[in-house]
């Protein structure tokens, strides 16, 4: 490889092993093993083998609308995040200048706040007597605080969207990156107009990033269940929180590990949704 | 050339900062001119999208995404025109640049100079009023050059327009030019045919920059240059400290100095075998080196020579 030859998975392939050995042991070995737990059944407490589908019949019968509600919610969040933070990305990359550093620095030390201290945060800026609310009933605006900025899934939006956004710009500023600018100036050159400028010269390119910033955001809120505990009320039930309760407090593994399979199979499908919609929409003419 | 120009840069200027990389200046192009824009910096920037110029970028600015197809119609597309007329255009187009068979290839997929074809084709399918080539070949290797510069010339020679070219190839702008416009530290220098600029240039910096050139201190007063112990002749201009120019293909050595208008005697300090020239580097009475290339020759160096040339192949510049 000092030689700046490329890799080669015959010649190098022995380089891999350690993380595929990390790999194979703690993510695929008990995702399998979920995989086949999740036809098992439970009586009394205990899990016993067998290959039943009930366990997915009872998800798709009993929690359809909670895995909707994720999905439309991840959805949501995923694309307002991946929307928001091309603005930032593009901003950073065409007006940063030789600020652009400052500014990505910028963006990544939001990210030493914590994820709990975010929702902390958020809780004192959203809550009955937080400051959104004073500011309004002191400026009087409203009259009464409004309840429903806290403990609804507007706050989940809003916290999940505010914290995933450094994590969908990096991977998008790494794309701009490697496009030429001047392929923008020859759009322009050509008649575009700034708007068609970016979507034919520069969006196009940035699909394989648009998808990873969407994914990143989508998965992490598909999973989630804590911020819906946090802020999103008693009705925001997401199916992370149907999981948790499943493999936790019902002590019913077969059935959480079903309702885990679905949601993954949900979000891959969401997924693939968003990669080829991208594409055919952004395919050039 | 007394019609309306086609494009007038009036008081045009840029900086960047505090640096001034144009001074205030005024130029004319014409229909149908081939300008190269030599030395300086870059002066020609992105006009609005609005307006019928277009540019082929330096590195070319092809879209990496697209085929060759879709790149060449692309200005076509976002203005609308139908599709069979953008497709019958493309195809035309790409035999002009004779790359009908990389149509539906990648820009990655192409050697540079394709690319560059491909840049061409690109601006042109617009026929633009003005087509503005930012030094367009400058990553190109010699020989390739050459080929692109022979396909430029063709190509203004078949369509016409006109062609304003910015490049830090001197002998590039020669070739290819009808005018050439020489800039120096963001201020014309000269604006003239090629042979204009060669022959006549105004300036010191003209002078050295196109070819090679040998200059002598002279001193002009009441419009009478004259070179110190040696001959005058007039020319019109202010008093002061001139330098006369000549060419070093220009001198004449030897029995063929005995018939030019201005002579000098000296020694052939150099010989050098350049294949097609043999040039010699003489030391002059007065103490002056002067280069010569001739034809043919058999001079040695120590050997006493006369020095000469014609008046018209003099100029005179301020230092």
């Amino acid at each position: 490889m000092s030689d700046g030859a490329p890799l080669s998975l015959k010649r190098d392939g022995a380089l891999l092993l350690p993380a595929a050995a990390v790999l194979a042991g703690l993510f695929i070995g008990p995702m399998l093993y979920f995989l086949v737990v999740s036809f098992f059944k439970v009586s009394l407490f205990k899990i016993v083998p067998g290959f039943d589908l009930g366990n997915y019949a009872k998800v798709v019968g009993s929690y359809g609308p909670p895995i909707l509600f994720t999905m439309g919610i991840g959805f949501l969040i995923a694309s307002v995040t991946t929307v928001l933070a091309f603005i930032v990305a593009h901003l950073i990359w065409t007006r940063g200048r030789r600020f652009s550093g400052i500014l990505l620095a910028a963006t990544l030390l939001t990210l030493f706040g914590g994820y709990l201290v975010k929702i902390y945060a958020w809780r004192t800026l959203l809550g009955r007597d937080g400051i959104v609310n004073n500011t309004l009933v002191g400026l009087g605006i409203v009259r009464e605080p409004i309840e429903a900025l806290l403990y609804s899934p507007v706050a989940v939006v809003l916290v999940l969207v505010s914290y995933l956004l450094p994590f969908a710009i990096l991977p998008l500023y790494g794309a701009l990156r490697s496009i030429e600018e001047k392929t923008i100036e020859a759009a322009r050159d050509l008649g575009a107009s700034p708007w068609a400028a970016v979507r034919d010269a520069v969006l196009p390119r940035c699909v394989p990033a648009l998808v990873t910033a969407f994914a990143l955001c989508f998965l992490v809120t598909a999973g989630d269940y804590v911020t819906p505990r946090m802020v999103g009320g008693t009705r925001t039930m997401m199916m992370g929180n149907f999981i948790e309760s499943q493999f936790g407090l019902r002590m019913n593994v077969p059935l959480g590990a079903a309702m885990t399979y679905l949601t993954i199979t949900a979000s891959i499908a969401v997924i693939a949704f968003v990669w080829l919609a991208l594409k055919t929409v952004l395919r050039p003419k | 050339m007394n019609a309306e120009p086609l494009v007038r840069l009036q008081g045009l200027a840029k900086s960047y900062g505090i640096y001034r990389a144009v001074h205030p200046l005024d130029l004319d192009f014409h229909e149908g001119d081939f300008l190269a824009i030599i030395g300086g910096r870059d002066v020609t920037r992105l006009p609005p999208e609005k307006r019928p110029t277009n540019m082929v970028f330096q590195g070319y600015g092809l879209f990496p995404h697209m085929t060759i197809r879709q790149n060449v119609g692309y200005g076509l597309r976002i203005a609308g025109t139908p599709r069979a007329e953008v497709d019958a255009r493309v195809r035309d187009m790409l035999a002009l640049v004779q790359m009908e068979a990389f149509a539906d290839k990648l820009p990655p997929q192409l050697s540079g100079g394709q690319q560059q074809r491909i840049a061409l084709a690109r601006a042109l399918i617009m026929r633009p009023k003005v087509l503005l080539l930012d030094e367009p070949f400058a990553a190109l290797d010699l020989k390739l050059r050459q080929a692109m510069q022979e396909e430029l010339r063709r190509l203004h020679a078949e369509i016409g327009g006109t062609f304003v070219f910015v490049t830090h190839d001197q002998a590039e702008a020669m070739l290819l030019a009808t005018k050439v416009v020489v800039m120096s530290r963001g201020k014309v220098e000269q604006v003239g045919t090629p042979e204009e600029i060669y022959l006549r240039p105004k300036t010191h910096f003209v002078s050295t920059f196109v070819g090679e050139a040998n200059f002598l201190k002279a001193c002009r007063r009441l419009a009478r240059v004259s070179i110190e112990g040696a001959f005058a002749f007039d020319d019109a201009g202010p008093d002061g400290d001139v330098l006369v120019g000549v060419r070093p293909e220009k001198v004449r050595l030897g029995a063929a100095a005995a018939r030019c208008d201005h002579r000098f005697s000296g020694t052939v300090t150099q010989r050098i075998f350049l294949g097609a020239q043999v040039q010699y580097t003489v030391r002059l009475q007065n103490g002056e080196t002067f280069i010569a290339c001739l034809q043919e020759g058999d001079l040695l160096p120590g050997d006493s020579i006369d020095v000469g040339w014609m008046s018209a192949d003099q100029w005179v510049v301020t230092p």
